[in-house]
């Protein structure tokens, strides 16, 4: 029984152990953000373009160019990936037309402040500048 | 006579190889993920390392910043932003044209960017119907495709002479 009872005793202190050792001493799990920081990247470096293309406000007001060059630009077939776009005008009165979130997984938007200038033929006019914000958002489909 | 008891039951034999191998099997299930802990490491460096060196080429314009006016081989660093308009994710079409152009000495652009390893660069235009019109690429001649741990794809805008084109900066390491 002596040697029963030792063999019962250092199997519990075994299991005792074993757990142990699991919670103390956790399996590695690497997260990895750089997914994450790409899309916002990707979202700034696309932001940053359209802006330097000077179509901004192009975009803002026409659904169809807007789509046009994202499809160009996120091909998925030249870029390796699928990702979702959209894009939100606030405000003012430039008649900007609504643009469909889609669904997505995860995704990250960022904006930019644009000043228009709607003289039209050179007549001055007392409110001709509008300040509207263009948000484009990037996402990976649901 | 003198009988000498035996000191080691079978019993607590027993039970000390069972506690030894409760302790090896810890051991080994803890020691298997270190492999992997090091090359997910390594990844996160080399995709830090590729980020940088992309937002190096996109938005810094070298050293000097007109590089493209001196001796190919004497400038500093490498650079494609363009020194002119001076904003950022815009390149310069005539920067990339010197590296298209044969500028592309790869141990040299490693030292000019001061990388210790291999890494590959792709310039691309991007047409109208969304194609990936290669413009200028640098590679290291040892550096197989296979090798490739990560891939960095910067989209930019890029001075064309006044023209202002969609292109797209890739850099793989």
């Amino acid at each position: 029984m002596k040697g029963i009872m030792s063999i019962i005793e250092v199997m519990i202190t075994g299991m005792i152990l074993f757990v142990a050792f699991l919670h103390f001493f956790p399996q590695y799990v690497i997260k990895s953000k750089w997914d994450k920081a790409l899309l916002v990247i990707k979202v700034r470096d696309t932001l940053n373009t359209i802006d330097r293309l000077n179509k901004t406000y192009d975009f803002a007001m026409s659904n169809d160019e807007f789509n046009s060059f994202m499809n160009r630009t996120f091909l998925p077939e030249k870029t390796g990936g699928v990702v979702v776009w959209w894009k939100v005008v606030e405000d003012s009165n430039i008649g900007a037309p609504t643009y469909q979130i889609p669904y997505f997984t995860e995704a990250y938007k960022e904006s930019v402040v644009d000043v228009v200038n709607t003289t039209v033929g050179g007549v001055p006019c007392s409110n001709c500048y509008k300040v509207y914000s263009f948000t484009l958002g990037l996402g990976y489909p649901y | 006579m003198v009988e000498i008891k035996a000191q080691l039951t079978i019993q607590y034999l027993a039970s000390f190889i069972f506690f030894i191998g409760l302790v090896v099997l810890v051991y080994l299930a803890y020691s298997a993920n270190i492999p992997t802990f090091v090359q997910e490491v390594e990844r996160e460096n080399t995709y830090s390392k590729a980020f940088q060196l992309s937002e190096i080429l996109v938005n810094n314009p070298g050293q000097p910043r007109n590089w493209t006016n001196i001796n190919a081989n004497n400038f500093k660093r490498l650079g494609f932003s363009d020194e002119k308009t001076n904003k950022s994710n815009m390149i310069s079409y005539i920067k990339v044209q010197q590296l298209g152009n044969g500028i592309c000495n790869f141990v040299d652009i490693q030292n000019k960017l001061a990388m210790n390893r291999s890494f590959s660069i792709f310039i691309f235009n991007i047409t109208e119907n969304g194609n990936r019109a290669q413009l200028a690429y640098c590679t290291s001649p040892t550096f197989p495709r296979a090798a490739v741990n990560v891939t960095v794809k910067r989209i930019t805008a890029m001075n064309n002479s006044g023209k202002i084109e969609l292109a797209e900066l890739i850099v793989q390491m």
